[in-house]
């Protein structure tokens, strides 16, 4: 991992942004009934990123990454579908992550703690939504957990 | 990351948050005109405005909205249209509204209407059931595909409203009973259909 040089300002305001694109959640985690605790996926998900930084590991985030939060989060500005906002905030964190097809496939695990997974679901119970949304961030987190690990034992 | 990265990140930035500006400026033709011409009573039906409650109203925030009891060939039923043209998150699948109070989407079919088709979903409460139907709207064309709404939408909201009418979500629910005979809707109200 690349050691940060200076402060991350430029990459702390794109993730504000992708953050405000992605308000709306609160919303949706509060008072819709597939998506209610989603925001433990969320906390789930986002483990591997708090790990790295509780272990004090110098980071540096993705400016591809970065970059396609920002096209995300405007076409969700400019369309407004909460969707791409999501999409947006998910790059965002996943930007302080290197690429790599496990860290990808972290990112594509996102959709755990967003509403249009509760949508797709809408068929099954709130409660099976909830379990199945734990389980695919669970999943997620263990993807990108060898590489948080091997990248601290170099 | 370094220093050009991090430069051409904020121009980009900055650039976001232009266009969001430039949108904002930029009215969005509504559906109000086609709206307005839908009759609150005509030969064999009449109706009442409903007021908004403090809930929907909160939903549909600058969104335009009517909210009627019709009644005809002695059947009363609830109308809703809203146009999101000003809120486009104020139309949205009918579906998750109905699943947050409490009800339970048992079933659905779709129903035809004139220029496409519309969805009749059965709900479900503890012992209760009811049917709605929906539909969205451009004034040509009529279908009940959420996606496609989104699609409609997020395209006109790009192309300043260049790439199409309105889509406009239309709800109707019977009153009295849980169901209604359907097939007779664009004959009772012909007027929905208007629009």
């Amino acid at each position: 991992m690349k050691s940060a040089k200076q402060f991350p300002l430029v990459e702390l305001a794109i993730l504000a942004f992708a953050a405000w694109q992605s308000h709306d959640l609160l919303n949706a985690w509060q008072h819709s009934p597939h998506d209610r605790f989603a925001w433990l996926a969320l906390l789930v998900w986002v483990m591997p990123l708090v790990i790295q930084m509780l272990r004090g590991e110098k980071i540096s985030a993705s400016p591809f990454m970065m970059g396609a939060a920002i096209i995300s989060g405007t076409l969700g500005e400019l369309t407004e579908l909460h969707f791409f906002g999501h999409i947006a905030l998910a790059l965002a964190f996943a930007a302080w992550s290197r690429i790599s097809w496990r860290s990808l496939l972290w990112l594509a695990a996102a959709v755990a703690w967003m509403p249009v997974l509760g949508w797709w679901l809408a068929n099954f119970p709130g409660g099976v939504v909830l379990a199945l949304r734990l389980a695919l961030a669970l999943a997620g987190t263990i993807c990108l957990w060898p590489k948080i690990k091997m990248q601290n034992e170099k | 990351m370094n220093s050009r990265a991090q430069k051409i990140l904020f121009a980009g930035l900055l650039l976001a948050g232009l266009l969001a500006l430039a949108w904002d400026l930029v009215p969005l033709p509504d559906a109000q005109n086609r709206i307005a011409n839908f009759p609150t009573a005509g030969l064999g039906f009449s109706s009442r405005e409903m007021p908004l409650t403090e809930t929907e109203k909160s939903i549909y925030g600058a969104a335009q909205v009517i909210k009627r009891v019709y009644r005809a060939n002695r059947q009363n039923f609830v109308v809703v249209i809203i146009d999101g043209a000003k809120n486009r998150h104020a139309v949205h699948d009918p579906a998750y509204c109905f699943r947050g109070a409490g009800w339970t989407i048992s079933g659905g079919r779709p129903l035809a209407l004139p220029g496409g088709a519309g969805k009749i979903m059965t709900l479900q409460k503890g012992n209760e059931t009811r049917e709605a139907v929906f539909w969205f709207s451009d004034g040509r064309v009529r279908y009940s595909q959420v996606s496609r709404c989104w699609w409609q939408t997020a395209l006109r909201r790009l192309t300043f409203g260049a790439s199409g009418p309105d889509p406009v979500l239309v709800l109707v629910q019977p009153v009295d009973s849980g169901s209604m005979d359907w097939e007779q809707l664009p004959t009772q109200l012909p007027g929905l259909f208007d629009f």
